[in-house]
């Protein structure tokens, strides 16, 4: 009998020593001094601020993607584009922070998001998901195309050149008096100017043209031509 | 019946089926190895178009494509099959070269804007196919 309340005792001691700890932890719990900012801690964290700051520049530059194509559509919110293998993009547009700008040559200057129209040539930098992109920036620029082939005909009269590309696409070049001709020496590898004459059907053909959204049956006045001359090949 | 008969009879049994099956499985090998195999051998090979042992396909590294630089300029590797006449092609500029290892790394000059950089490999051994790669590469001065 006397060890059963000895033992009674006990527990309920321990139990009211607990339930103690218990309010004794609520009650000191709110703080009563308040801190102190000194100049070393303010640097302190102005320099964890710019860390954190770097590292977000860092983060957003490294998904930073870009996209470009035609403009099909402009809403108030959104773009949509076709890129150049024809699939169709959209550009979700963030009043705020979306920025514009127009490419001219190596100029780069901010216009307004009124000035862009349909069938603009566009690149569209921001973070890429699926088919659609959210724009940082969006600028107007001038699409080009690059291509290269065997050349299959010349026609001396009209200045064109036909172009078999690898997988038999023909491309119409039309050789203007602003298009830059070059030949590649086939013993130095150097690249060289020529006139229209050198072109010769046969000869490997590198080309970049300014694309400008309406050509038909890929004729194209070329830019520029770069020719690898057939003698390489069987030298 | 006698328990030596039984036991005799159990054992005759046991030995003749395994004979049995050793006959069966001896007599499929022969006959595998009697048919002539009309597949043709060294399917493997075949897969592989290019029979140069120094054959290497075009891969390009760096840049990625679709990237976004802030630089006017680009340093371009890949690799290549050795001694194969390199053309780089972009709006801007034009480069041609052969590289003397299967590593190849050039420096190459951005437009503002879009480029579009086209690299085409043209072996030494005319037999392997010409190869090439299109890459965009986007330069542009944006505050992110």
């Amino acid at each position: 009998m006397k060890i059963k309340s000895i033992l009674l005792l006990t527990i309920i001691f321990l139990m009211a020593f607990w339930i103690n700890r218990v309010y004794g932890q609520t009650a000191t719990s709110s703080p009563t001094v308040k801190p102190t900012v000194t100049g070393t801690d303010e640097s302190a964290i102005q320099g964890l601020k710019d860390k954190i700051a770097d590292k977000v520049a860092e983060i957003r530059k490294k998904n930073n993607r870009a996209v470009a194509g035609r403009v099909l559509s402009v809403s108030s919110s959104s773009m949509k584009i076709k890129t150049e293998d024809q699939s169709d993009f959209e550009v979700k547009i963030d009043e705020a922070l979306t920025k514009y700008y127009q490419i001219t040559g190596a100029q780069q200057k901010e216009i307004d998001k009124e000035n862009i129209e349909k069938d603009d040539y566009i690149i569209i930098t921001g973070v890429i998901s699926e088919k659609s992109i959210t724009a940082n920036s969006i600028f107007i620029d001038q699409e080009y195309f690059v291509g290269s082939g065997k050349i299959s005909e010349v026609d001396s009269d009209n200045y064109t050149v036909k172009v078999i590309a690898p997988d038999k696409t023909v491309y119409n070049l039309s050789v203007e008096t602003f298009t830059k001709q070059q030949i590649v020496n086939i013993k130095t590898l150097e690249i060289e100017k020529i006139g229209f004459s050198k072109i010769i059907a046969g000869d490997s053909i590198h080309f970049a043209v300014k694309v400008v959204g309406d050509e038909k049956n890929n004729t194209y006045p070329a830019d520029k031509l770069l020719i690898v001359p057939q003698e390489y090949f069987i030298k | 019946m006698k328990k030596e008969t039984i036991f005799a009879v159990f054992l005759g049994i046991v030995f003749g089926g395994l004979l049995g099956l050793f006959l069966i499985s001896k007599n499929k090998e022969i006959q595998l190895n009697k048919n002539k195999v009309i597949a043709p051998t060294g399917l493997n090979d075949r897969s592989v178009p290019q029979t140069d042992l120094n054959f290497q396909p075009l891969d390009i590294s760096e840049p990625k494509d679709s990237s976004v630089l802030d630089n006017s300029s680009v340093s371009i590797k890949g690799k290549a099959t050795v001694n194969s006449l390199i053309v780089i092609q972009s709006p801007i500029r034009d480069m041609v070269l052969k590289n003397e290892k299967q590593d190849f790394k050039v420096d190459f000059p951005l437009a503002l804007g879009e480029n579009i950089i086209r690299v085409v490999i043209y072996p030494e051994n005319k037999q392997l196919s010409i190869q090439e790669k299109s890459l965009r590469v986007y330069y542009l001065q944006e505050s992110l």
